[in-house]
């Protein structure tokens, strides 16, 4: 375990994702005869790119110390994962629940993870944000963000 | 002279009063959003792009050349009054910019910044004005094999550049986020065959990653998540503005040079592949210190300090836009991120666009000089609702931005792919920025990669597949090598010089 550490897995990662991209490659369709390079090539040459950008990151790393990269002891990942989390939450459930609970609570948990803990008081600032982008962007840009069950109210049935 | 008839035509276009009005909203919100702290012009374009897609074409590019000036000004603010720049680009301005405020003439070195981004935005944009017209006349003469010889060099550039070993980068890191970008690019359906690739069965993904997804999430949710983890909400000292904003004639004296000289270097720089802003107003600073009879204030709060560097910063993005607007070539990510807006609206930059589209080109160009114009009357006045906005607290700020990010990448195609696609960019920069590995070239390389295999594509064709016609075109072949050169001595002096040290 050296100081490399962060710099060796990246080289790693990178070396496995030229390896996927070069496989993957080989299952693109091949293109029409006059069409001299077709659509495989590019992604072989970035395949290949990889590959060797990772060979020089791997080599660079055993030649010297890194002293750019940040300590990972250092770092909080709490914060990291609770705002993916509502990222992602964000993702799977705004066709569902609309814009506005979704960005409510993205936004609580953005300020949350940045060390303010009054999270009904945030929710309702999230609250706030939310239901004035959704009016602006509907009334003054005529772009219409998902209202989800709210839909019913928004359009009378006749 | 024909440039002055297109030019007076391209003002018919943008002072409307419709026009005007979109100019005017442009460069308020462009600064509102590039004051925030951590926010660089890149981003701010990207976030504010979505809020364009209703109108039509020439005022959706005229209310982006405001938001592009804007956001370039904005980053400025903070720079100066709580020490955070926002971009690569404003880092010299913060230096003795924040010693100024330190020492309670933060209003001053606002002003100067102000008016010398003017001063510089207006000089610059005469110079886009007379060079565009020059370039598109070079370029109608480039081939195929020549622009996609040009595009591999500005890549090669910018990779390069950025990530050259004795700049404290690796060269590996640079390649792989290049490639990393060309690979980005590949998704989707290939335009000449309609083969999919690297979609994976998704249906979201045949129609290829938005450049300005990527963008959002490597830069504004990438910095939102590396900000947590490494500072949190700890809040910045912020230097409250005092007594007026007015410049003293000692201040003009020394402000004046330093805005033309820094005008003179961000230009040109800007222009070339990789130039971007960092380079020229880093080089502005040093020169001015060179020339100061006072090189012992730098660091201190010296104005000139302040007024060179903002002036080259600003210039830099005029420059910007002729290789974009003439070539359709991008040299910086903000440029990039331009060049994503006019594919939205199925348009393509180069000297075609100056033909098929001259009221959209020479309207766009006009409204820089209007933009630029609002930029002076509207900032000085409103200076103290941008300090009201840089006091709003670290959770709320964030929590904001990311709204703001999710927006901007929701309301592009209306899918929740994107979001996933956001966070999942937003983990990428995060790493990145951990590692040290430099984003400029990732997002490059997504917006030239299918413009560069669309040329080879084309320059094979005509050429029935024979490879050495980027040999035996000369301009081809000297940009080739060129940047062959460019990145491979690097590699090898990586090698060798740390090989001679141990």
């Amino acid at each position: 375990m050296t100081r490399n550490m962060p710099a060796t897995v990246f080289g790693a990662i990178v070396l496995a994702l030229g390896i996927a991209v070069l496989a993957e490659a080989g299952n693109i369709p091949k293109g029409f005869g006059y069409d001299v390079v077709g659509p495989v090539m590019l992604p072989k040459v970035i395949g290949g790119g990889l590959v060797l950008s990772a060979l020089v990151i791997l080599g660079e790393t055993m030649l010297r110390r890194d002293e750019a990269a940040a300590d990972l002891a250092m770092l909080d990942f709490r914060p990291v994962i609770l705002i993916s989390a509502a990222l992602l939450a964000e993702a799977a459930l705004i066709s569902r629940l609309g814009w506005i609970p979704v960005v409510t609570v993205l936004f609580a948990a953005g300020a949350w993870g940045f060390g303010d803990r009054r999270v009904l008081f945030n929710l309702l600032i999230g609250l706030g944000v939310a239901v004035l982008v959704l009016i602006a962007f509907r009334a003054g840009l005529g772009i219409d963000l998902p209202l989800g069950p709210l839909e019913r109210l928004s359009t009378p049935a006749n | 002279m024909d440039t002055f008839s297109h030019l007076l035509a391209g003002f018919a276009v943008a002072i409307t009063p419709a026009n005007l009005m979109w100019s005017m909203i442009g460069v308020t919100l462009g600064t509102a959003i590039g004051v925030l702290p951590g926010i660089g012009p890149a981003t701010t374009v990207a976030i504010l792009m979505p809020l364009t897609l209703g109108l039509e074409p020439v005022s959706a590019f005229i209310m982006f050349a405001g938001i592009y000036y804007g956001a370039q000004y904005g980053g400025s603010t903070a720079s100066i009054l709580l020490n955070t720049p926002g971009e690569a680009g404003a880092m010299m301005t913060a230096i003795d910019g924040n010693a100024m405020a330190r020492k309670g003439r933060g209003a001053q070195a606002l002003a100067t910044a102000a008016i010398g981004s003017f001063v510089a935005g207006t000089v610059a944009t005469v110079g886009l004005t007379f060079a565009a017209p020059l370039l598109v006349a070079m370029a109608i003469k480039l081939t195929a094999p020549d622009y996609f010889a040009l595009m591999v060099l500005s890549l090669a550039t910018v990779t390069a550049v950025i990530g050259r070993p004795s700049g404290g980068g690796f060269i590996g890191y640079g390649l792989a986020s290049l490639f990393f970008g060309l690979l980005l690019g590949t998704v989707g359906l290939d335009p000449q065959t309609g083969q999919a690739r690297f979609a994976f069965g998704i249906p979201e993904l045949l129609d290829g990653i938005d450049t300005v997804v990527v963008a959002v999430g490597l830069f504004a949710v990438g910095e939102t998540l590396h900000v947590a983890a490494t500072e949190g909400g700890k809040q910045d000292t912020m230097h409250q503005l005092k007594g007026s904003l007015w410049l003293s004639r000692q201040d003009w004296s020394r402000s004046w040079k330093p805005w033309l000289r820094g005008t003179f270097i961000g230009f040109p720089i800007g222009a070339i592949p990789a130039g971007g802003s960092e380079i020229p107003t880093i080089l502005s600073y040093t020169l001015e210190k060179k020339l100061s009879r006072h090189p012992e204030e730098f660091g201190h709060g010296a104005i000139e300090g302040v007024a060179g560097p903002e002036a080259a910063n600003n210039a830099s993005a005029a420059g910007a836009l002729s290789p974009l607007l003439a070539l359709g070539l991008p040299t910086s990510t903000t440029a990039a991120v331009l060049l994503a807006a006019f594919q939205q609206y199925g348009l393509r930059p180069g000297p075609m666009l100056f033909e098929t589209n001259a009221t959209l080109v020479w309207g766009l160009i006009a409204s820089l000089y209007i933009g630029n114009f609002f930029l002076l009357v509207l900032n000085l006045p409103m200076v103290s609702l941008w300090v009201r906005l840089l006091s709003i607290p670290k959770p709320w700020l964030y929590g904001g931005i990311l709204v703001l990010a999710s927006l901007g990448t929701y309301s592009l195609n209306s899918n929740a792919v994107d979001l996933v696609l956001l966070w999942v960019f937003g983990f990428v920069g995060f790493s990145m920025r951990m590692l040290g590995v430099p984003v400029v070239p990732c997002i490059l390389g997504l917006i030239l990669g299918p413009l560069i295999e669309q040329q080879l594509r084309r320059s094979l064709a005509i050429s029935q597949g024979d490879w050495t016609v980027f040999m035996t075109h000369p301009i081809s072949a000297l940009l080739l090598s060129l940047a062959a050169t460019l990145v491979l001595w690097p590699v090898f002096q990586a090698f060798t010089a740390k090989r001679a040290r141990t």
